[in-house]
C-alpha cells in the first residue's frame, strides 16, 4: 500500500497531479508540477506510471452483453400486477390477523358485559386503574426517593448511556470502513 | 456472440446504447421516450422495461464486468441490478437520471457481490480469464488482438488489486466520466471523500503498474 505520511510539499505535488489527471490544471500548474517532479525523481516515477494507467483505463474498450441478455433478462422480470396483488393479500392477512383476537375478545365478552350491566364494568374498570396507577404512583416515589439518597445512581445512569452510544459510534464507524478485497 | 466496441468509451458509455444524438430535438424526443417507458413500466409493463434495458444493457453490463472481472458473475449481476430496478421502480425520483439510478443500483450490488465472494476470491497473482468479446475481433490481425487481450488483462489485473469502494470510484470515473458530485451522490458519500479515494486508488494503482512493468 502507499504511504500516506505525505510532506506539504509532495502533498501539494499530488494535488497538481490529480488535477492534471482529471484535465484541470493549468498551463502555469503544469509547469509547476514539472518543476516540483524535476526535484523529486521518485515522484517523478509515480507521476510516470499514473498517466501510464491513465491512459489504459481511458483507451479500455466498452463492453457489451451477449446479444441474449436482454431477452433473458426481459424474460426473468417478475410480473408487478401479481406480485402487487399477492402483496395486497398477505397485508390484508396480516391486518386481519391482528384484528382477530380483538374481534373474538369482543364476541366474548359483549354477552358478559350485557348480563353484568353497564355502570358493574365501568365502576370495576375504574377500580382497576385507580390502583394500577397507585401502584404506578408509588414506584416512580420510591424511585425518586432513592436517587435523591444516591446521586451517584443518576451518574451511573448517564456513565452507561455515554458507554453504549460510544461503542455503537466505533462500531458503525468500523462496519463502514473501506475493506481491502 | 459478445461484443466490444472499438472506440474509447469515456463520456459516452453512460448514454444508453442505441441512442444516437442527431440534434437537440431528438435528444428530447429520447428523452421523452425514456420518460415515457419509464411511465408504463412503473405500472408493470414489462415491455416498457424492456425498451430500457435494451437502451441501457452495455453501460450496465460493462460496470458489472469492471467491477468483478468476470464474464458469468457480470451478467448475472446485470441481470438482477435490472429485476431490483423494476421491482423498486416506485423509490425511484424522476428527478435523477435514470442511468445514474440504475448504475447506483448495480455497482451496490456488485459490491455486496465481493464482500460475499472475498473469503474465495482468486489471488491477483493468478492470470485471470479473458472476456470473451476480446477473443472474437476479427477485424484486428492476430498481433493488434494480442496486444489488445494483454491491456484487457491488465487493466482488469490493476482493477483487482483496488478495495472494492475504491474500484467503483474509478470505474464510475473512467468508464462513465462522472463528476465528483454525481459519483458521490451514487456512493452516498461526500465529495471529499470521493476525491480522497480517487486520489488513494490512483496511487496504488501507479504502484501496482510499476509492479506490473507498467510505466
Amino acid at each position: 500500500m502507499t504511504n500516506n505520511n505525505l510532506t506539504y510539499n509532495e502533498e501539494e505535488i499530488y494535488t497538481l497531479m490529480m488535477e492534471a489527471l482529471d484535465g484541470e490544471l493549468s498551463p502555469a500548474g503544469w509547469q509547476q508540477l514539472q518543476q516540483s517532479l524535476e526535484l523529486h525523481p521518485q515522484l517523478a516515477r509515480e507521476w510516470s506510471a499514473m498517466q501510464a494507467v491513465d491512459q489504459l483505463f481511458n483507451q479500455a474498450q466498452l463492453i457489451t452483453p451477449a446479444s441474449h441478455f436482454a431477452p433473458a433478462t426481459i424474460a426473468k422480470l417478475p410480473d408487478l400486477k401479481y406480485r402487487r396483488s399477492l402483496l395486497a393479500t398477505v397485508y390484508t392477512a396480516v391486518l386481519m390477523a391482528g384484528f382477530a383476537p380483538l374481534i373474538a375478545l369482543l364476541w366474548f365478552i359483549t354477552p358478559w358485559l350485557l348480563q353484568a350491566g353497564v355502570p358493574t364494568v365501568v365502576s370495576e374498570t375504574g377500580q382497576f386503574l385507580s390502583v394500577f396507577l397507585n401502584a404506578l404512583f408509588l414506584i416512580l416515589l420510591n424511585f425518586g426517593e432513592l436517587l435523591r439518597h444516591n446521586p451517584a445512581i443518576l451518574g451511573l445512569f448517564m456513565v452507561m448511556f455515554g458507554s453504549i452510544s460510544l461503542w455503537s459510534g466505533v462500531y458503525r464507524h468500523l462496519v463502514n470502513q473501506p475493506q481491502l478485497a | 456472440m459478445t461484443q466490444s466496441t472499438s472506440s474509447s468509451l469515456s463520456a459516452v458509455a453512460i448514454q444508453p446504447t442505441n441512442r444516437v444524438k442527431t440534434g437537440k430535438h431528438m435528444e428530447m424526443t429520447q428523452q421523452e421516450q425514456e420518460a415515457l417507458w419509464l411511465q408504463q413500466a412503473m405500472k408493470g409493463d414489462r415491455d416498457a422495461f424492456g425498451r430500457l434495458i435494451e437502451a441501457y444493457q452495455g453501460p450496465v453490463y460493462n460496470l458489472a464486468y469492471r467491477m468483478l472481472s468476470n464474464v458469468g458473475e457480470a451478467e448475472e449481476a446485470a441481470q438482477e441490478a435490472f429485476i431490483r430496478a423494476f421491482t423498486r421502480l416506485d423509490s425511484y425520483d424522476p428527478a435523477h437520471k435514470f442511468s445514474t439510478w440504475m448504475l447506483s443500483i448495480t455497482s451496490n450490488y456488485c459490491i455486496d457481490i465481493i464482500r460475499k465472494r472475498r473469503a474465495i476470491l482468486l489471488s491477483i497473482d493468478e492470470p485471470l480469464p479473458p472476456h470473451p468479446a476480446l477473443m472474437s475481433e476479427r477485424e484486428k490481425g492476430p498481433e493488434g488482438q494480442a496486444l489488445h487481450h494483454e491491456q484487457e488483462v491488465l487493466v482488469q489485473r490493476l482493477l483487482q488489486t483496488l478495495p472494492e469502494e475504491y474500484r467503483q470510484a474509478v470505474v464510475l470515473r473512467y468508464w462513465y466520466d462522472l463528476s465528483y458530485e454525481e459519483i458521490a451522490e451514487m456512493m452516498d458519500t461526500s465529495v471529499s471523500a470521493i476525491k480522497s479515494r480517487l486520489f488513494r486508488a490512483r496511487r496504488d494503482l501507479a504502484e501496482a503498474g510499476l509492479a506490473m512493468g507498467l510505466s
